[in-house]
């Protein structure tokens, strides 16, 4: 209820919508009393925890459709020890189909019914001249559909009534007056305050008549402010509120389903568009490149000249470096055979042992792998890289007689000055 | 649907929305995390080389100095010299003077590299271990042209001591 509400006014027949209330807003209706049934009920003490229970055999008494379900709404007017005094209203729906399909069609969700005259008498609460009294006044505000009536016994209503326009004042006001007299006990009509378009010709037999300017007095404002309080009348019809709750879970799912949906579609937009993105990024890159193609080129070509005339200068890892390579740490009696050298790429060679000696022939393989490239380059200054990557006897030490053959395999790979 | 209550459209609607990122979620784990990675791999790769393609561009001096620096020391043939004349005579040279015997050698293709090219000799050789060691020695360090063994190969020939096999050599020039 903190919230601010709007306040749409049915009046002449016509649905008055406030500016910014669009299709699906919730507002309070503010409805002529002519439209409600409305009686001040006293609730024994024993039935206040039930006043809406007590309150609506009342109310349906009143009901001209008798056998329509009503939805009473019941506002405290005085606690006391006796009983409390509340006003007790409802919303017959056979007499407000207009009012709903005016609502239907300006697509509004009433959420809270109240009586337009009550806004009226809480705004023009002030200049009923209340204060401090408890004698019984009655106040009558002019309307476009009624003249709505109350009596209160100091500032508390006694009676509430909606009279017809054009109807027999004298009648209705000794009628009402008897309705007070019946619930609040007899008591002395001291004044009648009008607002507003009232016949008053005659009135005057039963107490002095005050005419109030009807400037200053807005009962929209009034059902405004009565709406902010929680207590206040509410006599929304219960297929009213199912409209209006099924109206709010509706509301609640298009949410939920717009979110979930709208994040569905947001994954779904990442997952098929990052490859989208990268490709787009690739293809920039790539077009970058194009653009410095004919620079690069050049630069390119530049560098593989330079580094094929290095590759003929460096002898560290040619032919004849291999071969000194290998005969260092040849041991004794072993025989080369064959011998098959790829520059940068592999060095095989076969050989034998003439007596036999297996050991000595793994040993050789592993004086080769240790052999490192700072002895034999003067560029090669860390002493941490091997001449060949890798050395490999391919089919192991094989024993002939008295001999034992084998093969190794030297790789140069990745070693080439880059 | 008509018929269907606001609760039981509000389940379906529920349930439509779980199978959606289920969906979504079943793409994800089917193949979209594979392109995904396809797709950021290729974007690193295009990157990786753009970047280094911008380094060697801003290296263009560098290369060129050295390049200069590098070129000095390539032999220079006349125009219309043919190549094969020029560095098999002087690998016959070389090869007569350490007693190496070439029974038959073969030239390579000329590869042009901007104002630089290189060409490759095919040799068949017989030689002692002694002889070949001093040739190809010889073929590294002479100032008449500039050479490298690229492939050797050999094993022990008829006669006791020597060797034969074969050998290409790659040599690199500049023209006039």
């Amino acid at each position: 209820m903190a919230d601010e509400v709007h306040i749409a006014v049915f009046e002449g027949g016509d649905l008055v919508v406030p500016a910014g209330a669009g299709k699906g807003r919730e507002v309070a209706l503010a409805l002529p009393l002519n439209r409600l049934i409305v009686k001040m009920v006293r609730v024994p003490a024993e039935n206040r925890d039930d006043m809406v229970g007590y309150a609506t055999p009342i109310l349906k008494a009143m009901s001209p459709y008798p056998d329509e379900q009503l939805t009473v709404s019941c506002e405290v007017v005085r606690e006391a020890e006796d009983g409390t005094v509340v006003l007790a209203a409802a919303l017959p729906e056979g007499a407000s189909d207009d009012v709903a399909s005016a609502l239907d069609d300006a697509g509004l969700n009433v959420k809270q019914v109240d009586a337009l005259a009550l806004g009226a008498l809480r705004s023009a609460w002030p200049k009923l001249g209340l204060e401090g009294g408890s004698t019984r006044k009655m106040a009558l505000f002019g309307g476009v559909d009624c003249i709505s009536l109350f009596i209160l016994d100091g500032d508390c209503p006694v009676a509430v009534r909606a009279l017809s326009p054009g109807c027999d004042m004298r009648r209705e006001l000794m009628l009402s007056l008897l309705d007070a007299e019946e619930f609040g006990g007899a008591a002395e009509l001291s004044e009648i305050v009008v607002f507003g378009d009232v016949p008053v010709d005659g009135l005057d037999a039963f107490a002095p008549v005050r005419a109030v300017a009807g400037e200053g007095i807005d009962s929209v404002a009034g059902v405004a402010e009565r709406s902010m309080e929680a207590t206040s009348l509410n006599a929304l019809p219960d297929s009213w509120r199912e409209v209006l709750d099924e109206t709010r879970f509706k509301r609640k799912m298009k949410t939920w389903l717009g979110t979930a949906g709208g994040v569905w579609l947001l994954v779904m937009a990442v997952l098929f568009g990052v490859p989208k993105a990268y490709d787009y990024m690739t293809h920039r890159q790539e077009t970058l490149c194009k653009a410095h193609r004919s620079s690069y080129n050049k630069v390119r070509e530049k560098k593989e000249q330079v580094e094929a005339v290095r590759l003929v200068s460096n002898h560290d890892l040619g032919a004849l470096e291999a071969l000194r390579v290998v005969t260092s740490v040849l041991p004794d009696n072993v025989t080369l055979k064959s011998w098959n050298f790829k520059r940068g790429d592999k060095l095989t060679f076969s050989g034998v042992a003439e007596d036999g000696d297996q050991q000595k022939i793994y040993s050789f393989k592993d004086g080769l792998a240790g052999v490192m490239l700072s002895q034999v380059s003067e560029l090669e200054e860390d002493g941490e890289t091997p001449f060949f990557t890798d050395v490999v006897l391919p089919s192991g030490v094989r024993s002939k007689g008295s001999t034992a053959t084998f093969d190794v395999e030297c790789d140069f790979k990745a070693k080439e000055v880059e | 649907m008509g018929g269907m209550s606001l609760r039981e459209k509000a389940v379906l609607a529920a349930i439509a929305m779980v199978a959606l990122y289920a969906l979504a979620a079943a793409y994800w784990f089917m193949g979209c995390r594979d392109t995904w990675a396809d797709a950021s791999k290729r974007f690193a790769k295009a990157k990786a080389r753009y970047e280094m393609e911008r380094k060697m561009i801003s290296e263009r001096a560098d290369w060129d100095e050295r390049y200069v620096e590098e070129a000095s020391q390539i032999p220079v043939v006349e125009a219309r010299q043919g190549s094969d004349t020029v560095w098999m005579g002087a690998v016959d040279k070389i090869a007569a003077k350490n007693f190496i015997t070439v029974s038959d050698r073969k030239p390579g293709k000329e590869e042009v590299s901007g104002d630089m090219q290189k060409t490759t000799v095919d040799l068949k050789w017989t030689g002692a271990v002694e002889s070949l060691v001093k040739f190809m020695h010889e073929l590294e360090n002479t100032e008449d042209g500039k050479f490298d063994v690229q492939e050797l190969s050999f094993k022990p020939g008829r006669a006791k001591g020597f060797m034969s096999g074969n050998m290409k050599i790659t040599c690199i020039f500049k023209r006039k």
